[in-house]
């Protein structure tokens, strides 16, 4: 017989052959327990802010205007604590050039700032960032912020880009600022051909304080 | 630059200087050039004593004597050398590295403490003018101050995310400015108080620079002007017409109205103009310097503004801006 962890614990403090000086009881020492062990998850790595963040842009999250050029796409994710729970209210700023490489500094194209609902969910709609010659990589910035967690300020990178040669792994070092492979996400084109567009996963995991 | 934005100098951004310079060369006066065995990355001139250090990124320091260009000493850190910075006395420099400690050395290079500031690369040191604290920025932190006299930290500043892009004392050293990358300006006593704010700024400043006076700090940064705010509140004074670049490093000259600055063309990040800004008339022309990779800024014995370029055959060039 395969017995669980509170019930375990029950028999063997009721045997003494676990004892508490914290006073508890059997289950407050389970649950206590339970979560210490509860599964931890890894920080998103940090990356440089980059020069050009902008503060109060729109909470648009359709980044992306009709009939603006390049390859549409869709980022979609969920925002983590490493404890791993989910994390609503957290406050997602992206912000990146257009498709050519250039920010937009006088107004707020290309930049939107979300919160996440009770799912720790976000999603916005753009497009291909392009590349710009102080940059090797195509990339999106992200500044999170969320109470009870230490800031995360990250890229995402596409594994697509032809700076990888196809093969991320062997080459996402082309680029300095990318200090780890799992930035960079594999990217799905969906939709018919007339109206194909791109769609990465981000996951976002922030250190919990 | 002695306050340079450290992120663009380290990170994005290769700052090569390449002008033409012969229509522009009465802006400046080469005082010397001094030729090292590797290229120098930063320079930090030693208050008006006419010392100023120089170190290689591989941990190669140097001391010289301006304007003679003298070796004074020279030695090897003995780690990678991502900051330096030399007290106003000349007595002391504070070298940064890469793993994020921070040594303090007399000027012969005699280790006289060392403190671990973090787990990231020191991207700044700033020694206030009276030698008493020692701003610290590592790299996507918050500024830290020390005591280098004793190597305590006194105090952890603060962002909102990320780290300042800059950090200034006062004259005398009674408040320390930083520009952060929450675009917020910051302004704080000696013991890490904060006394004002500035957060009007929607794109990130990159320098901050109190003028002579102590009252006013002169900002720049992404949004490709200077705005001077009130050093006692925070509050802004005025803002200088826009300039077509961003500003990526800046220094206020002892005159306390003409400002050197820095600027990167937006779209490339690369393409660099080096302005000089009246702030009393709005004015500003380009300086021509022709020389490489912008490495320091400092005043000399007369209180005269120097500007220092690193050269790809590893020489290092001075260059005086008349008054």
């Amino acid at each position: 017989m395969r017995l669980a962890r509170r019930e375990l614990l029950s028999k063997c403090m009721a045997l003494g052959v676990l004892t508490s000086t914290a006073n508890l009881l059997p289950a407050a020492l389970a649950a206590a327990w339970q979560e210490k062990e509860k599964p931890r998850l890894a920080p998103t790595p940090a990356v440089e802010l980059g020069p050009f963040y902008k503060r109060l842009a729109p909470s648009n999250s359709a980044m992306r205007a009709p009939g603006d050029p390049g390859m549409p796409l869709v980022v979609t994710g969920q925002v983590f604590s490493s404890r791993g729970e989910l994390i609503p209210s957290a406050i997602v700023e992206v912000w990146q050039t257009n498709h050519e490489g250039l920010y937009d500094l006088d107004g707020y194209h290309y930049r939107a700032k979300l919160t996440t609902p009770a799912d720790g969910k976000y999603e916005f709609s753009s497009v291909m960032p392009g590349h710009y010659p102080a940059r090797v990589c195509q990339h999106i910035h992200y500044a999170v912020t969320a109470p009870g967690c230490h800031p995360l300020v990250t890229q995402l990178y596409f594994a697509t880009d032809p700076v990888f040669d196809g093969d991320p792994d062997k080459n996402y070092r082309r680029d300095p600022l990318v200090t780890s492979r799992e930035l960079v996400r594999p990217v799905t084109l969906v939709g018919d051909p007339k109206d194909i567009h791109a769609t990465v996963k981000f996951e976002l995991v922030l250190e919990a304080l | 630059m002695r306050r340079a934005a450290r992120r663009a100098l380290t990170a994005e951004v290769a700052l090569i200087i390449s002008f033409a310079q012969a229509a522009q060369a009465q802006n400046v006066q080469k005082l010397v050039t001094i030729s090292t065995p590797e290229k120098i990355s930063t320079v930090s001139v030693c208050g008006t004593t006419g010392l100023v250090a120089g170190a290689a990124r591989d941990g190669l320091i140097h001391v010289w004597k301006l304007p003679s260009g003298e070796q004074m000493a020279s030695w090897k850190s003995g780690s990678p050398v991502s900051a330096l910075a030399c007290s106003f006395d000349g007595k002391w420099l504070a070298i940064g590295g890469e793993d994020g400690a921070v040594k303090i050395t007399d000027a012969a290079g005699k280790l006289v403490r060392m403190f671990a500031a973090a787990h990231a690369t020191v991207d700044s040191v700033v020694f206030a003018p009276d030698g008493s604290l020692l701003a610290v920025s590592t790299h996507q932190n918050p500024v830290q101050l020390w005591n280098p006299g004793t190597g305590t930290r006194v105090a952890e500043l603060h962002t909102n995310f990320s780290g300042s892009t800059s950090v200034d004392f006062s004259p005398d050293s009674s408040l320390v400015a930083t520009a952060d990358a929450d675009t917020a300006v910051r302004i704080y006593d000696r013991n890490g108080k904060l006394k004002a704010s500035y957060t009007g700024l929607l794109l990130e400043p990159f320098v901050i620079s109190f003028r002579p006076n102590g009252k006013e700090i002169v900002v720049g940064g992404a949004d490709c002007a200077f705005s001077i705010l009130s050093a006692a509140d925070g509050r802004m004074i005025r803002r200088l017409p826009k300039s077509p670049d961003p500003i990526f490093a800046a220094a206020v000259l002892p005159d306390g109205d003409r400002v050197l600055s820095l600027q990167l063309d937006a779209a490339t990040i690369r393409n660099y103009s080096v302005m000089l800004w009246n702030l009393g008339t709005n004015e500003r022309r380009e300086v021509g310097i022709a020389g490489k990779n912008m490495v320091g800024y400092g005043e000399i014995s007369n209180h005269q503004p120097v500007v220092f370029t690193a050269d790809s055959d590893s020489s290092l060039t001075a260059w005086s801006i008349p008054n």
